[in-house]
């Protein structure tokens, strides 16, 4: 099919965009500044504007990245999670461990508050114990 | 994009950031320059548009950056793909071969298209053939400002119809009998001037 005048002139138009931007290219830099004086451009300002331009979507990029980074790492952390164990096994096995409180006499267990403790009181002590590498936290599964 | 090895390892999203940081005014008012040129016959509104364009196709990574060429000249043809894209590639759409219009062989892998019936995942919307047709006649419009503009300056016509033929400098220079220096101020007088004609070579 024949090319029409219109075809023509989008394939001369497009043709010299590429050719006179290419000699934007090779225009040495004191022609460069002569031109961008000739416009009344300021290089310092437009390249102000340009950079703050690039500078703001790579700073946005990083945000970003960092932003999935955590994500990912969030996500990784989740599916190693054990779901905790039931109060009452926590407390029996705390109770269990006489032996560790023997063995580490610098190890001791007190409450503030009477004998009697809370589901939350046992909890706590049981994270402590995990804090302190001292149980695992798959020791809090039923035998 | 893939980088050919020739050029070298393509460059980490971290170099190309800081190289983006580091480049000189200078470098800036040229890139700018250079996206100006190239936003005839695109949807982008400024050079800023396409060069921002061009940088979030860097930090995507579906453009890459070979560490054996500068970054410069890579940078602008990225931008230059950029804009070439959305112009849309036109001229392919109404040609074909007579080889084409070969019935098409279902089992081979390198079964041709039926062109009259068309790939069916490139059949054009309604929508994007009005787009094109507007285009068209606006760069028909926009060619004949430009060739109006230069009507007596047959310098420039010979440099343009060098552009439209493919022709090397030298050629047209044989062809039309100008020298270099002629040729080149000629050159520039077509570029300058269409800059002007439709504010394309300016920046912001």
């Amino acid at each position: 099919m024949k090319k029409s005048k219109v075809d023509r002139s989008l394939l001369v138009m497009s043709a010299l965009s590429a050719a006179l931007a290419d000699d934007v290219l090779s225009l040495s830099e004191s022609e460069l500044h002569h031109e961008l004086r000739e416009d009344k451009i300021d290089p310092a300002f437009t390249a102000a504007q340009l950079r703050c331009h690039a500078l703001e979507q790579i700073a946005e990029f990083r945000r970003k990245r960092l932003q999935d980074a955590r994500l990912s790492l969030g996500s990784q952390i989740d599916r190693e999670k054990v779901v905790p164990p039931e109060t009452a096994i926590v407390h029996q096995r705390i109770c269990a461990m006489r032996a560790l409180f023997v063995a580490k006499p610098r190890l001791s267990l007190a409450f503030r508050e009477g004998r009697v403790q809370s589901d939350a009181d046992w909890m706590s002590v049981w994270d402590n114990l995990l804090e302190l590498g001292l149980v695992r936290e798959d020791d809090g599964s039923i035998d | 994009m893939e980088s050919n090895g020739r050029y070298g390892p393509p460059a980490t999203i971290e170099a190309i950031c800081s190289t983006i940081q580091s480049l000189t005014d200078l470098e800036w008012s040229r890139i700018g320059k250079f996206a100006g040129e190239h936003l005839w016959g695109t949807d982008f509104q400024s050079p800023d548009a396409l060069i921002n364009e061009t940088v979030s196709r860097f930090l995507a990574g579906s453009r890459t950056w070979p560490t054996g060429v500068a970054f410069l000249p890579c940078f602008c043809n990225a931008m230059k793909s950029i804009a070439n894209g959305e112009r849309g590639l036109i001229r392919h759409d109404y040609e074909f071969q007579v080889s084409d219009l070969v019935p098409p062989d279902i089992e081979s892998d390198n079964a041709r298209n039926d062109p009259v019936v068309g790939d069916a995942s490139k059949v054009d919307s309604a929508e994007s053939c009005v787009l094109r047709e507007e285009r068209r006649q606006a760069a028909a419009a926009d060619l004949e400002r430009l060739e109006d503009f230069f009507k007596n300056d047959d310098e420039v016509k010979w440099v343009l119809m060098g552009i439209e033929d493919g022709l090397s400098a030298a050629d047209v220079q044989a062809i039309s009998g100008m020298s270099k220096t002629i040729y080149e101020t000629a050159r520039t007088r077509l570029r300058r001037g269409r800059a002007r004609l439709f504010r394309t070579g300016g920046m912001s």
